[in-house]
């Protein structure tokens, strides 16, 4: 578990623990409002002295956000201190439309992205957030046109073409989540994760040269990355079972050997994986499985 | 008539598992003791359930067969069968049933022969309204709305046979099936049967209740699905130790 964490589980006043965990999630970006409200607003309210002025409204643009997920009241009054400190900032302005979008003012919410616009017409973030608003009002269609708008301006822009393949997921759409997931890994040919994604679309389409690529995909993530990638060796495995088994009669000597190796591979290394771990009921049902399906 | 019973500890954690992931869409299965010949008449119960997903990882099969085969041999061991899955979308406006939930629960119905889907409809959740948050649906060559019956706490058990009694047809979908093959090998009888649907949960209030205890203690973040094991394998997905 997080050092921080523990740290706060135990001593739940410990400043410098929850200073630190803040930190951490800032880096990460990550979601997780519950703790940064639960640690954050005692820091703001109470211990603000500690802070340098900069992590001050840092955190509070932080907690600000967790806020919108778990306490939209706290999030009201923070706001209320960021624009009394900057006036006429962007970026708080920026948090102001994020506020009228988790309340559902969606007009509101709009009228600031688009006013934003008008000045900063590069403005990614405002971009984004219009696209966000359609997502969030249920319009598929509008959010898919939209998001393909902003990336004819903006090819680069890898968190975007995830947005884009989530979409196409959720409409079953696969052919063009697969586009999506080439412009991926064109950006950034190293992610393993890119390539995970991609294995998986493949297998999900499931022909017999889909389920082929989609086993060399999983070898090339576990290529990118050896340990700590537990899903990829799960992919090799059933996509190399499923080959097996239903497509036997189509492979040739040699290809049915590949197969064969591949799939002793990933079934090894998964079991060494959990042989390592305390005894649970996931360790038993998955060293079970591999005994009845040797 | 196929009455499917929701215990109390799976309502929960299945919200449980909605609270932790608010912003995502969340998938998992239902658990429930294993019933050796299933007719038209059984009780179903759920008893568990496993939280698998809190991404779109539900509309890609690789994951979904993953996570299908590992719960079945964890079945197998535990005398427990795949029951049907929930589900909860991250948006409110967007579809009640989404496809590729349905393809798993045609799934878990060629596997089980019962399937039952579970969604989540968070806008029940609001303050003030004593109500279950959960809508459900079951299979007969197509997926239909069942009403979910809370049932007071005391009756809960008795339940069955409280309902069978009562004339309940504006409660209760009733689908007619053809048998077509009883058709075929001349059977004189008459060919039509009649197949109803119960779905069960305890009392709405003492539900909403516990709920709340349960949130205040903060539960909701012990909850690991299929996902957070496959990044860290020590943590275990299969049983959730809460309650």
């Amino acid at each position: 578990m997080n050092k921080n964490l523990e740290t706060l589980q135990n001593k739940p006043n410990n400043w410098k623990a929850a200073r630190d965990l803040l930190r951490e999630y800032r880096e990460k970006q990550a979601r997780n409002s519950y703790e940064i409200i639960k640690y954050g607003l005692p820091l703001i309210n109470k211990k603000s002295q500690k802070l340098s002025k900069e992590e001050l409204f840092e955190v509070m643009e932080q907690v600000f956000l967790a806020g919108l997920d778990v306490n939209i009241e706290e999030s009201k009054t923070l706001l209320l201190k960021l624009q009394k400190q900057f006036p006429k900032s962007l970026r708080v302005t920026k948090l102001s439309g994020l506020l009228e979008e988790a309340m559902g003012n969606w007009k509101s919410a709009i009228t600031i992205y688009k006013s934003i616009l008008k000045n900063n017409p590069s403005d990614q973030i405002a971009r984004k957030r219009l696209v966000c608003v359609s997502k969030a009002q249920g319009d598929v269609v509008l959010t898919i046109k939209n998001l393909n708008n902003y990336l004819s301006h903006f090819q680069g822009d890898t968190e975007t073409w995830e947005e884009l393949l989530e979409i196409y997921l959720t409409q079953q759409c696969y052919s063009k989540a697969l586009y999506c997931c080439e412009e991926l890994i064109l950006a950034e040919p190293n992610n393993y994760q890119h390539h995970y994604k991609i294995a998986n679309i493949y297998y999900t389409i499931g022909k017999r040269t889909d389920l082929i690529k989609a086993r060399q995909y999983y070898a090339h993530s576990i290529k990118l990355l050896k340990e700590q990638n537990l899903k990829s060796y799960y992919g090799l495995y059933l996509t190399a079972n499923k080959l097996k088994s239903l497509y036997s009669k189509n492979l040739d000597q040699s290809e049915t050997q590949i197969n064969e190796q591949l799939l002793q591979f990933a079934a090894d290394k998964i079991k060494n994986v959990y042989l390592k771990l305390e005894d649970n009921d996931t360790k038993k049902t998955v060293l079970d499985f591999f005994e009845k399906n040797k | 008539m196929s009455q499917f019973n929701l215990s109390n500890s799976t309502y929960h954690q299945l919200l449980l598992h909605a609270t932790k992931y608010f912003s995502e869409p969340i998938t998992g299965l239902l658990l429930g003791p294993e019933i050796k010949n299933i007719s038209s008449t059984s009780t179903i119960q759920i008893t568990n359930c496993v939280p698998l997903f809190h991404s779109n990882a539900f509309t890609l099969s690789s994951n979904v067969d993953l996570a299908l085969t590992l719960v079945s041999t964890f079945c197998e061991s535990n005398a427990l069968s795949i029951i049907g899955v929930y589900h909860s979308s991250s948006n409110n406006n967007s579809q009640d049933l989404p496809s590729p939930i349905k393809k798993i629960g045609e799934t878990i119905n060629k596997m089980t022969k019962t399937s039952v889907v579970l969604i989540i409809d968070d806008q029940k959740l609001k303050k003030g309204k004593e109500q279950s948050a959960i809508k459900a649906y079951c299979y007969s060559s197509k997926w239909i709305n069942v009403k979910v019956n809370s049932v007071s706490q005391k009756n809960f058990k008795e339940g069955i046979e409280e309902l069978s009694n009562e004339e309940n047809e504006k409660d209760v979908l009733v689908i007619e099936e053809e048998e077509e093959k009883e058709k075929g090998q001349g059977k004189t009888k008459n060919s039509k049967f009649l197949k109803n649907y119960q779905f069960q949960i305890g009392d709405e209030e003492m539900l909403v209740e516990k709920f709340k205890k349960l949130l205040l203690e903060e539960k909701f973040l012990q909850i690991v699905d299929f996902e957070e094991h496959l990044k860290n394998p020590e943590l275990d997905f299969l049983t959730q130790n809460i309650n």
